[in-house]
């Protein structure tokens, strides 16, 4: 539910793309809309990351152990994608492209 | 440069990732009809069948019958027509090891209520007239008269009919040399019933 907060940023786009420009080595004439989460999370969504934060700025915890800040993702995904490649075979894609974001 | 054939059966495939709808109701079907179940079994034919039943069902037939019913060149004997082909996932939804008689084909169909009704209302829809202009005895639309694509043609021939072979090529006739539906599936593919197609699909 983060990306409907308040000052936050964080929110789904979506581009139409070629089969072949996901990248994930299938090649086929087919096009679909990718949609993805994208903006910022600056404001902490829970006391855990206000806490991590405050230890952090304090240098009570090792360095290396920094932890990451909220980032915006997606919180679910969209439909799977089938598609006919180049050789006539059928492929589904899963997990592919977000439908709900959200900072986590 | 040459200019890239148009391949109506890819653009329709295009156009159906692009509609929210039709892109997850095809996939609910790709699923089952390619999922090898066992070693036996290429799929889950009954799955693979209900899916593809809800796939006509819920999309609008702008998208489901747009990529059935896509129109090819005469001369192209692969991409388009073989994309064509492959709509239904022939190797899990139509082949079959033997090919039953297609009388007997009928009697089983009767048997389902689902399926008894849907050959009624092909052979109601579909009945051919030749002396009419569409070649249809009723005013019909491609989607009346080819609701499901299994119509195109069963999967059954008319061996071992004995005494009933006339019967039998009678039948069989109805899907491959009919008129109506020949022209059903033409008008659909050169656009020329899009607008009720369209006032169907709303």
């Amino acid at each position: 539910r983060g990306g409907n907060r308040r000052g936050q940023g964080c929110v789904l786009k979506q581009i139409h793309l070629n089969v072949t420009d996901l990248g994930l080595g299938y090649s086929s004439s087919e096009e679909m809309i990718f949609r993805y989460c994208s903006g910022p999370c600056r404001k902490s969504e829970t006391n855990y990351d206000k806490i991590l934060y405050n230890l952090a700025h304090n240098r009570r915890l090792p360095p290396k152990d920094t932890p990451p800040q909220t980032c915006c993702r997606p919180i679910s995904f969209d439909d799977d994608l089938s598609f006919l490649d180049d050789n006539l075979v059928y492929h589904i894609v899963r997990k592919h492209s977000a439908r709900k974001c959200g900072c986590v | 440069p040459a200019v890239a054939r148009e391949n109506n059966c890819l653009n329709a495939a295009k156009a159906c990732n692009l509609n929210d709808t039709c892109k997850k109701y095809r996939s609910a079907y790709i699923s089952p009809c390619t999922s090898r179940v066992s070693s036996a079994e290429v799929c889950n034919k009954r799955k693979c069948h209900k899916a593809l039943r809800q796939f006509f069902d819920k999309v609008p037939p702008k998208h489901s019958y747009g990529m059935l019913y896509c129109s090819c060149p005469v001369s192209d004997q692969s991409a388009c027509s073989e994309r064509r082909r492959q709509t239904i996932v022939p190797v899990c939804s139509y082949e079959e090891k033997q090919k039953p008689n297609c009388l007997e084909l009928q009697a089983s169909c009767k048997t389902n209520y689902i399926c008894r009704s849907r050959l009624a209302d092909f052979f109601v829809n579909c009945q051919p007239e030749p002396r009419s202009l569409s070649g249809c005895l009723k005013r019909t639309t491609p989607t009346a008269c080819c609701p499901t694509p299994v119509y195109v043609s069963p999967f059954c021939d008319c061996n071992n009919s004995g005494n009933n072979k006339d019967e039998c090529d009678k039948l069989t006739e109805f899907f491959t040399e009919n008129t109506c539906l020949r022209n059903a599936i033409q008008a659909f593919g050169n656009g020329t019933d899009a607008q009720k197609l369209k006032s169907n699909s709303t």
